[in-house]
């Protein structure tokens, strides 16, 4: 009971109004482990991307709860749940968002300056990172002149900066093709099995399932079925997820 | 968040749009640089026309002179009754004459003033070199630059010479025909005067006829709060009464106007500037719009956000204001020095046009700062109330 990370309770969220109005998050009801890969599956328009938001606190659903680690955070003013996802959520985009006026370091070290950690030790920090990602040639380089493969692994080092409990990714490889695709989700499971991060992600590509310990089905905003795909070695103790290592 | 961490990321779009950062920079300089260099052309042109004349003694007396001398005699009468008015500290008469300088040789026109030593100080003359006669000195005058320099001779020679002076006294019983005068004098002192050729010289060395009139009565007051009771006596009096303190109160009301005209021209400049940065900002935050929503996804609050833009605008204009203020400046000392330069060639002295005083420097950079960041208030909450989702979906 007490690797229970995130407990979603009756979830509702519409968008629009009137007639308009439609459900995109019916009384959804969930529970992820701690050390958990949840992958999120479903057509376009069954709310997979809403109930992700409404993990990481940039949706708050209109009716239920949204429990990480026993506090309920659709209740977090917006400060705070910045402040929350800066330091207990890494977020990774499909379309990598990778700022241009930085260079790959600065990236990085982003959500540390929010934090308000000094420069020296956030370029420090994102240096370490990226040579353990293998592209710690590419420090200096502005995103524009790496790969599609290589912004995505950097954009991964960047939820990583401020050592969050849990990894969040929206469709990280739908901008990818086949081989980078592979890479980000080999990265992807070291992270979760290695470094123990609770990853939930949310795909279209039924070939990635098979990284998921549990996949979670949903049609019109409900959870249709949850398979349990792996095993997971063991519990893990959220208290004692140290350093990020691969 | 760190403050060095929120000017740095306010840079970061600097740098990516260079083009579009310096040009909007380069707007608000104009402006500035406007508003600092017309103010101060104004400034300096108040100073030079007001220093030439200002002396506290000068500022509190009246040149009192008589519309109709047949009815208002400007004589010892006239002086007496002066003095018996309450408040007045001193009276003195001058009489202003023709006359011409002889020395070595050649000779010049100067206009006389026969005059006491008081009333040669309360004019407050700038002296080029030397002295005023005392009092009771009979042999000395004072000439003014432009004199020395008719006979080709640096002020500095002439000190202790001796001249001739040959002085047309006014005539009461013909006008027609001045009683001509010679007279020697020794030269005590040279007066920085470059535009007019004139000379004092002690009254008591000059033998007036008898009825003949003083050209005008100086009459010195006490209390600057007595001027207006006074100016008031002797205009009663049928007389008239100017004094140096209300001619610069007047001027000082036409440049007051010169410079409000020339700050509206300035802050017109500054106005449009000020819009073309609001402009830059507004594309600015349009343009990241997507990078605001990473930056709050990734845990940026909207505080941050706002104190970025708000960073951004006033970044831009501390930038512009410092740039103004330095075009202004060497504008201003480049038109000083070639004011100067053609002031010298043709035979006057340096002129400052252009004066801009440090606190009017401080003044100048503080009212850019407050312009970009009223600029960028708006752009800021703007970018801060962004709904990081709404932000992210934006192409």
């Amino acid at each position: 009971m007490s690797n229970i990370l995130i407990k979603i309770e009756k979830a509702s969220k519409s968008f629009g109004k009137g007639d308009s109005q439609v459900q995109v998050l019916k009384d959804v009801d969930l529970e992820i482990h701690s050390g958990e890969f949840v992958i999120f599956f479903g057509p376009s328009g069954c709310g997979k991307s809403t109930l992700l938001n409404c993990i990481c606190g940039l949706e708050v659903p209109d009716k239920g709860k949204v429990i990480i680690r026993g506090e309920d955070i659709s209740k977090l003013s917006r400060r705070d749940l910045a402040r929350f996802r800066n330091k207990k959520i890494g977020i990774i985009f499909q379309s990598f968002n990778v700022l241009k006026s930085f260079n790959v370091l600065e990236n990085i070290a982003l959500p540390q300056a929010f934090a308000g950690v000094p420069k020296a030790r956030r370029i420090k920090r994102a240096t370490h990172l990226l040579e353990m990602f293998g592209l710690g040639h590419l420090g200096n380089r502005i995103p524009t002149e790496i790969s599609g493969g290589q912004q995505q692994r950097v954009a991964i080092a960047r939820a990583l900066v401020n050592n969050p409990w849990i990894l969040i990714a929206d469709e990280p490889t739908g901008n990818l093709d086949s081989k980078s695709s592979l890479k980000v989700m080999d990265l992807l499971e070291k992270l979760n099995s290695k470094s123990k991060r609770t990853v939930i992600l949310v795909t279209h590509n039924p070939e990635h399932l098979k990284y998921a310990h549990r996949v979670v089905y949903l049609k019109d905003g409900e959870i249709s079925k949850i398979e349990n795909h792996r095993h997971r070695e063991s519990e893990v103790d959220i208290d004692k997820i140290g350093e990020v290592s691969l | 968040m760190r403050p060095i961490d929120v000017l740095q990321i306010a840079m970061s779009t600097f740098v990516h749009n260079k083009m579009r950062t310096l040009l909007t920079v380069f707007g608000i300089a104009i402006g500035i640089g406007a508003i600092v260099f017309l103010l101060s052309i104004g400034y300096g042109l108040q100073k030079i026309t007001i220093g030439e004349i200002t002396s506290i003694k000068a500022l509190q007396s009246f040149n009192v002179t008589s519309g109709n001398s047949s009815i208002l005699p400007m004589n010892d009468d006239a002086i007496r009754k002066f003095r018996d008015i309450s408040g007045v500290s001193s009276v003195d008469p001058n009489l202003t004459m023709s006359g011409q300088i002889s020395f070595d040789k050649s000779k010049t026109d100067v206009l006389v003033n026969a005059v006491s030593a008081e009333y040669v100080d309360s004019e407050g003359p700038r002296m080029e070199i030397g002295d005023i006669y005392k009092g009771d000195d009979q042999n000395h005058i004072v000439i003014t630059s432009i004199v020395a320099d008719a006979f080709n001779i640096a002020p500095a020679e002439f000190i202790n010479k001796k001249i001739k002076l040959v002085s047309n006294i006014p005539n009461p019983a013909d006008p027609k025909s001045p009683i001509s005068s010679e007279r020697e004098y020794i030269v005590s002192g040279v007066i920085k005067d470059s535009a007019a050729s004139y000379a004092f010289l002690p009254l008591s060395s000059v033998e007036m006829p008898k009825d003949a009139e003083y050209s005008q009565i100086k009459v010195k007051v006490g209390d600057k709060k007595n001027m207006a009771a006074i100016k008031a006596k002797l205009v009663d009096m049928g007389y008239k009464a100017n004094s140096l303190g209300e001619k610069i109160e007047q001027m000082n009301k036409i440049f007051r106007i010169v410079e409000i005209v020339l700050l509206v021209l300035g802050a017109i400049a500054l106005i449009v500037a000020s819009i073309g940065m609001f402009n830059t900002l507004t594309i600015s935050l349009l343009e990241r719009t997507k990078d605001i929503g990473v930056m709050k996804s990734l845990g940026a609050t909207d505080e941050e956000i706002y104190l970025i833009f708000l960073s951004e605008s006033t970044m831009i204009s501390l930038f512009g204001g410092l740039s103004g203020i330095a075009i202004a400046l060497i504008m201003g000392n480049l038109l000083n020095i070639v004011l100067s330069l053609l002031a010298v060639k043709a035979g006057g002295e340096r002129v400052d046009i252009f004066q801009a005083p440090g606190i009017f420097i401080i003044i100048i950079l503080g009212f850019s700062l407050l312009v970009g960041i009223l600029t960028g208030l708006y752009p800021a909450k703007r970018a801060a109330k962004l709904n990081p989702l709404d932000a992210l979906r934006y192409e």
